[in-house]
């Protein structure tokens, strides 16, 4: 219950932030603007515009988790209000489990009005077909999930460090897991460098699993056993998550304070 | 937090691992349906075509790295039309390689790239050359690979690369079949699947085929039987075209297996001249009617068209291949002579002429010649005949064809 109390005042402390909606105005400006940018493709208007709109709820959500993840604690300490909240009958845990529960729900919350407009600026292109335009909620869905990874990671980071070694710590995982810079070595014939990359592969978080983008720009591409893919990644991230929290908050107890 | 709620903790953690790592196993194999091309930041080195490797600008790398694939993929679309409206085709297909890596279902970059490769690249006489066929083929075939279900990149490797190129009516007509077996396609693709039966010789399929276009199309007006309705009105135009060419269809059959019965001798001659250092001039007689057009194959005499698995730009750049055939090529047939001056001094590098034996075919296949020529020599040469030149070796067909072994001095 405490949990859930941290994490609706989180939220509302999060909703207050001008930055936040300033990330959500500028996106939604530009996801209205891609349609200036659909005359560079011939026969493929829309493809531009699910692209870049994809593109935008991608990287916006990304600066969002990474702007609530970073300071959901530092900030607690700057402003040293996480002394009387843990002087009080709260238990460290329930005190991280609810900021992040908090961060999170305000980032779905900028997603879903990211996708809004983008859903909607969709469907008018393509004569109001509100069946294919609901189908990139699928897109927004993934996202998520990829952010909830990210937010896990920064929660981790946020433990021991300051904001600002955080934000490149958890911006430059969010690269490598994005990259599959490990994919061309797990083929490689030597059987030392195979192990090791194959290990590190099932090791960092796998952000690119979550890149469904190009099913979404094509829907016209078949595509088996998708609702598959999409539930094991769901299932992928909780587990990852969970992972991550646990260590935050193994992390979080030991910290002197 | 006490000792025993650490420990559950991270013995839950540790649980937690394999179900990860069995998870990921599971997503790795179905990401390529997500994800096609995807190989890896470093992985994919684009060439040009002369297999150099070429930069992808920064900004567009970044672009791409960052989720906007697609959106990369579409600016560099532009990049390529600014170089085709210059006429720079080299430097459109490595784009077009590019383009399709960035992303794999941008059915027109295929459809282009193939087109550049088989006929944009021609020296100064307009032929085009014919060693990047094979490149041209293997890319339509990766589009295909990669969009499976989408009958435009099938049509253009079965109709612009087979069918109107290659002159290999065979695989045209394999291409076009499976092309109008697509739920995107439409009518008129079956009816190029028939007209490639008729140019591969196979009639009774090309009747059959027929036949199911005029009652595929009575099947659509039946269920539309209204006269306004578009459906109706596509399917009747369908139904008339069909019926109209399996009429013609049926009525050559009988015409032209009645030319069997008195073959016109087509006393075949051609020679190969010298003018002067690559340039020659290639002509003859054949009692042919004017229009009908004679194919012209000049190559190293080893030389043997390349079977590509997969796309690449590896050609054998020092083989000699010259070919004038097609629709809009070949000798012309003028009063019973033909003649045309080849010039291929300004065109070394599509003609190095660098081994001593070359051979030349010239060849006159009533397969590919037009209405007012099959009326003489039937579908398959039934009407034809020849003392010296006349080839049967590909059966059911009567093709004329003079083969002429040159040396590197008569050309050079």
């Amino acid at each position: 219950m405490t949990t859930f109390v941290i994490a609706g005042n989180t939220l509302g402390e999060a909703l207050r932030k001008k930055i936040l909606w300033i990330f959500f105005i500028a996106a939604a400006a530009m996801i209205v603007l891609s349609v200036s940018f659909s005359q560079f493709s011939f026969r493929g208007e829309m493809t531009i515009i699910r692209s870049l709109g994809l593109g935008l709820l991608s990287i916006v959500g990304l600066l969002i988790t990474l702007v609530l993840g970073i300071n959901l604690i530092s900030v607690e300490m700057e402003r040293k209000t996480i002394y009387t909240i843990l002087s009080k009958p709260v238990r460290r845990y329930e005190f991280l489990l609810g900021k992040f529960l908090g961060a999170m729900m305000t980032l779905l919350i900028q997603l879903l009005l990211m996708s809004t407009v983008f859903i909607f600026l969709v469907t008018w292109k393509s004569n109001w077909d509100w069946k294919g335009s609901i189908e990139l909620l699928k897109g927004t869905v993934m996202i998520f999930f990829q952010l909830l990874m990210v937010g896990s990671v920064a929660m981790v980071f946020s433990v021991f460090t300051t904001p600002v070694v955080n934000f490149f710590t958890t911006s430059a995982i969010y690269i490598v897991g994005n990259l599959d810079l490990t994919d061309p070595m797990m083929h490689s014939k030597l059987a030392l460098q195979k192990m090791f990359y194959t290990a590190l592969h099932y090791a960092i978080p796998n952000f690119s699993n979550y890149n469904i983008q190009n099913k979404l720009i094509h829907p016209e591409v078949a595509i088996t056993g998708e609702f598959n893919y999409y539930a094991i990644n769901v299932a992928y991230a909780v587990l990852y998550s969970s992972v991550l929290l646990i260590i935050a908050v193994l992390a979080f107890e030991k910290r002197d304070m | 937090m006490k000792q025993n709620s650490r420990l559950l903790l991270i013995f839950i953690a540790i649980a937690l691992l394999p179900a990860i790592v069995f998870l990921q196993m599971k997503i790795d194999p179905r990401r390529a349906q997500f994800q096609p091309g995807k190989k890896g930041v470093g992985a994919f080195i684009i060439r040009d075509v002369n297999n150099s490797p070429i930069a992808m600008p920064a900004q567009l790398m970044a672009g791409a790295l960052v989720g906007f694939r697609e959106v990369t993929a579409g600016l560099l679309w532009v990049r390529c039309d600014e170089f085709f409206d210059a006429g720079d085709y080299d430097a459109i297909v490595p784009l077009i390689r590019l383009i399709t890596w960035l992303d794999p279902h941008q059915v027109d970059v295929y459809d282009t790239g193939a087109w550049h490769l088989a006929y944009n690249f021609i020296d100064s006489g307009q032929h085009a050359d014919y060693r990047y066929i094979q490149p041209a083929i293997a890319l339509l075939k990766e589009g295909v690979s990669n969009n499976q279900g989408v009958s435009d990149i099938e049509t253009c490797l079965g109709f612009d690369i087979y069918n109107q190129k290659a002159l290999d009516y065979k695989n045209a007509a394999y291409w076009l079949l499976r092309a109008s077996k697509e739920k995107d396609s439409f009518f008129a693709r079956d009816r190029l699947v028939a007209h490639a039966y008729e140019k591969n010789g196979e009639f009774d399929k090309a009747e059959r085929q027929w036949l199911y276009c005029i009652a595929s199309a009575q099947k659509v007006m039946d269920a539309h039987p209204n006269l306004a309705n578009p459906y109706y009105i596509e399917a009747s135009g369908h139904f008339e075209v069909s019926r109209r060419n399996l009429d013609e269809f049926r009525a050559h059959k009988i015409m032209y297996a009645d030319l069997a019965k008195n073959r016109t001798d087509v006393g075949f001659e051609a020679t190969c001249k010298r003018l002067s250092s690559h340039v020659f001039e290639i002509s003859g007689k054949a009692n042919l009617p004017d229009g009908s057009r004679i194919n012209v194959e000049l190559c190293n005499r080893d030389y043997k068209e390349p079977e590509m698995k997969s796309f690449s730009w590896n050609i054998n750049r020092d083989a000699t291949v010259l070919v004038d055939k097609g629709p809009l090529h070949g000798l012309f047939v003028e009063g019973g002579k033909f003649r045309h001056k080849y010039n291929l001094s300004r065109d070394i590098k599509q003609y190095p002429f660098k081994q001593d034996q070359y051979v030349l075919k010239l060849t006159f296949n009533p397969r590919e010649a037009p209405e007012g020529t099959r009326v003489q020599t039937g579908w398959s040469g039934e009407g034809l005949t020849d003392k010296k030149y006349l080839d049967t070796s590909i059966p059911g067909l009567r093709r004329i064809q003079k083969v002429i072994y040159l040396q590197r001095k008569d050309l050079i």
